[in-house]
């Protein structure tokens, strides 16, 4: 498979083959006995300028993924070649200084904010390690802009991570993020703690910088609706693999694996008292660590044949930049 | 069978103190379910804080009551508080890295809760911690157990707090953004088992989120809350057709819309007024389109429009 005609640009970043295996320790001398395939053999692209969405199920891997490819867990295997050069290759010297490019929203804000430090000087960090001012004074009226950006006063900027609401810390790690003007952002979750109003402040927002700088995103989200409003490709992931991958309007018009079409029936909608067609999804989450055979969805999948207890099915195009691992679309 | 009058929760910083809640006030029946939503840093996590008597030093309830049964929860002491805290009432907290011990595993944890509230032994107790997180769609629950914290991915650990709260049936569910680490069908079967437990038990939920989805497909009843005070108050099919306050046609406004394309969307012009500097008038004022002198000059009250309605806005007079 060509992955370059996934997108019609130049990519920004080809992933290839990336896996990132937990080890599971058990026993009294906590000997590896098997492990988490958090992430296993996953391969995309993402073009400059575009806005990848991944979604998929809690505990597939959408974070392991992002933390992957910025090395801030160090791939099992696999390739990120990030403007042709592979970051899995890098010493750790070299990555440091790549990621003023490569910049990362984290999940949980509150774990990745240092709780001594203040919101202002928190923001401006980033900007003294890369010496991108001349003087404090450029430094701190550029948190000022950066915090007004997000929404935040920046009169609060002397105030502490814990003096702030949950969505507000949130906000802090997004005005980080953008201090450097990096070229790719990795945005895990980055609005799920936001109420609808600041989220779309926040989405403006990361669209803007998009068209000014022409930012890349890789998109992290379990919100359906905001995916398909922000997002040019989506990719969806099962297991720690990607079982499909499509052009937003074509995987929401006609989902083609099972899972995305059971997650699309799933997405609760603001009116009341009106009734969908779900597809609940039996059987166990399986494990990571001992993921069933052949498709991995097999277990709980509502289309499943013999072939899916046995084969694992191919990543395949079906043309127009669509992509599916599913055995139904076997030509 | 809870009902908060008029609380007034304060915090204590580096500039003096600031009044983070102002006279919140609303009442949750038996068996229902209430959503609580609005614009973050409105001061929801510090009510459901207040109610559990769990807020941090720096802060304290500095007037109103908060009504459990009949009793003042405010007037209790830590003692008294511990016991009501799991059994009666159960906390699912927004970020559960900050309210799981990341020293102890995930059994230990929902162990010690269990053991402290209830009869079962140390062996069934820890079956009935398995049982809770195969509840919750955590796969391989006998090997998480004896996992720790960090272990885990950020919709598991979710998935964790809840199994935790939901192990002793507490009367009341204090649910403070349970679902927004969830993927929407791992969410649905949550929504399910909140769902089922309550009809089993007559659990009562007050369930905060800022998603209008879930709002619509759980709750009851509304509360819409804005700058530390309730704005809007009313059943959840009114509150989609008829939204009455300015602030909450602007958040109802602003959701995506699956079916349409929109390049950008709509957001409410402005920022909240910061704890400590808030308006003399509507403190929602500087961002309403609709404002008028009045608006500027008083702080309007919570107007009863008598079908179950509550509007903190001139324009119900
Ligand atoms: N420890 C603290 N010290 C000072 N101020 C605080 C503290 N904790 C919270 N606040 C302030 O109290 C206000 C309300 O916070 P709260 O966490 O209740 O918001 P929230 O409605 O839950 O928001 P979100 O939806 O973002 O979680 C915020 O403006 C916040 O800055
Ligand atoms: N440090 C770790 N040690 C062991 N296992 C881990 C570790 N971090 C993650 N895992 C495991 O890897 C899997 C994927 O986790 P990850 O955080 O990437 O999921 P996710 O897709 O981001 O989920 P969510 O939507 O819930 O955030 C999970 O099964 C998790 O238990
Ligand atoms: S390969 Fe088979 S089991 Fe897997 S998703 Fe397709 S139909 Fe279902
Ligand atoms: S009182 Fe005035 S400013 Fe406040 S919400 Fe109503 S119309 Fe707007
Ligand atoms: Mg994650
Ligand atoms: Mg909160």
């Amino acid at each position: 498979m060509n992955l370059l005609e996934q997108s019609e640009c130049k990519p920004l970043l080809e992933v290839r083959g990336l896996k990132k295996y937990f080890p599971i320790r058990s026993g009294l001398l906590k000997k590896v006995t098997n492990h988490v395939k958090a992430v296993d053999d996953l391969s995309f692209t993402v073009a400059t300028g575009e806005t990848l969405g991944i979604v998929g199920e809690s505990g597939c891997g959408k974070s392991t993924t992002g933390r992957a490819i910025l090395r801030l867990l160090e791939p099992t295997g696999g390739e990120v070649i990030f403007q042709g050069e592979n970051l899995a290759a890098l010493s750790p010297n070299e990555m440091r200084m790549k990621r003023k490019d490569l910049q990362i929203i984290f999940q949980d804000p509150f774990a990745s904010l240092n709780p001594r430090m203040t919101v202002g000087e928190i923001i401006e960090e980033p900007m003294i390690i890369f010496e991108l001012y001349e003087t404090s004074k450029e430094r701190k009226e550029k948190v000022a802009e950066l915090m007004q950006v997000v929404g935040l006063k920046s009169e609060n900027s002397e105030r502490f991570p814990h003096e702030f609401s949950g969505g507000q810390r949130q906000r802090i790690g997004i005005a980080r993020a953008l201090a450097l003007n990096p070229k790719l952002i990795v945005a895990d979750e980055p609005v799920s703690a936001l109420d609808v109003s600041i989220q779309s402040q926040v989405l403006n927002l990361m669209r803007d910088l998009q068209k000014q700088y022409g930012l890349t995103y890789i998109f992290i989200s379990h919100n359906l609706s905001v995916v398909k409003h922000f997002c040019d490709r989506i990719g969806v992931m099962y297991l720690g693999r990607m079982v499909e991958l499509a052009p937003k309007n074509a995987l929401y018009e006609e989902p083609l694996h099972p899972y995305t079409r059971s997650l699309l029936s799933a997405v609760p909608i603001a009116k009341p008292k009106m009734k969908r067609e779900r597809i609940i999804l039996t059987g166990d989450v399986p494990s990571p660590a001992n993921p069933p055979s052949g498709c991995t969805f097999h277990t709980r999948c509502p289309d499943c044949m013999e072939i899916c207890k046995t084969d694992k099915p191919e990543f395949q195009s079906m043309g127009d930049g669509r992509y599916v691992a599913c055995h139904l679309y076997n030509q | 069978m809870l009902e908060i009058k008029n609380l007034q929760t304060r915090f204590r910083t580096d500039n003096g103190e600031i009044t983070v809640l102002d006279g919140v006030s609303f009442q949750i029946n038996k068996g229902e379910t209430i959503g609580v939503v609005g614009e973050s840093g409105c001061g929801k996590s510090v009510t459901s804080l207040s109610i559990m008597g769990l807020l941090p030093r720096t802060a304290r309830i500095t007037g109103g009551e908060i009504l459990y049964n009949g009793e003042n929860l405010v007037a209790f002491s830590k003692d008294q508080m511990r016991k009501v805290r799991g059994k009666e009432i159960a906390m699912i907290f927004q970020e559960p890295m900050t309210s799981l011990n990341p020293v102890y595993t995930i059994g230990a944890q929902i162990m010690e809760l269990v053991l402290n509230h209830t009869s079962m032994n140390k062996k069934q107790a820890k079956e009935h911690a398995i049982q809770m997180l195969k509840l919750v769609g955590i796969p391989r629950a006998e090997e998480i157990v004896d996992e720790y914290p960090h272990q885990l991915s950020g919709g598991m650990r979710q998935r964790v707090m809840i199994a935790m709260a939901m192990s002793c049936s507490p009367s009341l569910l204090v649910a403070d953004e349970p679902t927004t680490a969830l993927d929407v069908t791992i969410q649905a079967q949550i929504l399910d088992l909140m769902r089922e437990l309550q009809q089993k038990s007559e659990m009562t939920i007050m369930l905060i989120t800022h998603d209008l989805g879930v709002v619509a497909e759980m709750c009851d009843r509304v509360v819409v809350m804005y700058a530390g005070q309730v704005v809007e108050e009313a059943e959840v099919e009114k509150l989609f057709a008829t939204p009455k306050h300015p602030y909450t046609v602007g958040l109802l406004g602003s959701i995506p819309d699956m079916d349409t394309e929109q390049e950008y969307l709509f957001t409410i012009g402005g920022t909240v007024p910061s704890p400590g500097q808030m308006p003399a008038g509507c403190r929602f004022a500087e961002r309403c389109q609709k404002a008028f002198d009045k608006c500027y000059e008083q702080a309007p009250p919570l107007f009863d429009l008598n079908d179950g309605t509550k509007s903190r806005c001139w324009l119900y007079e």
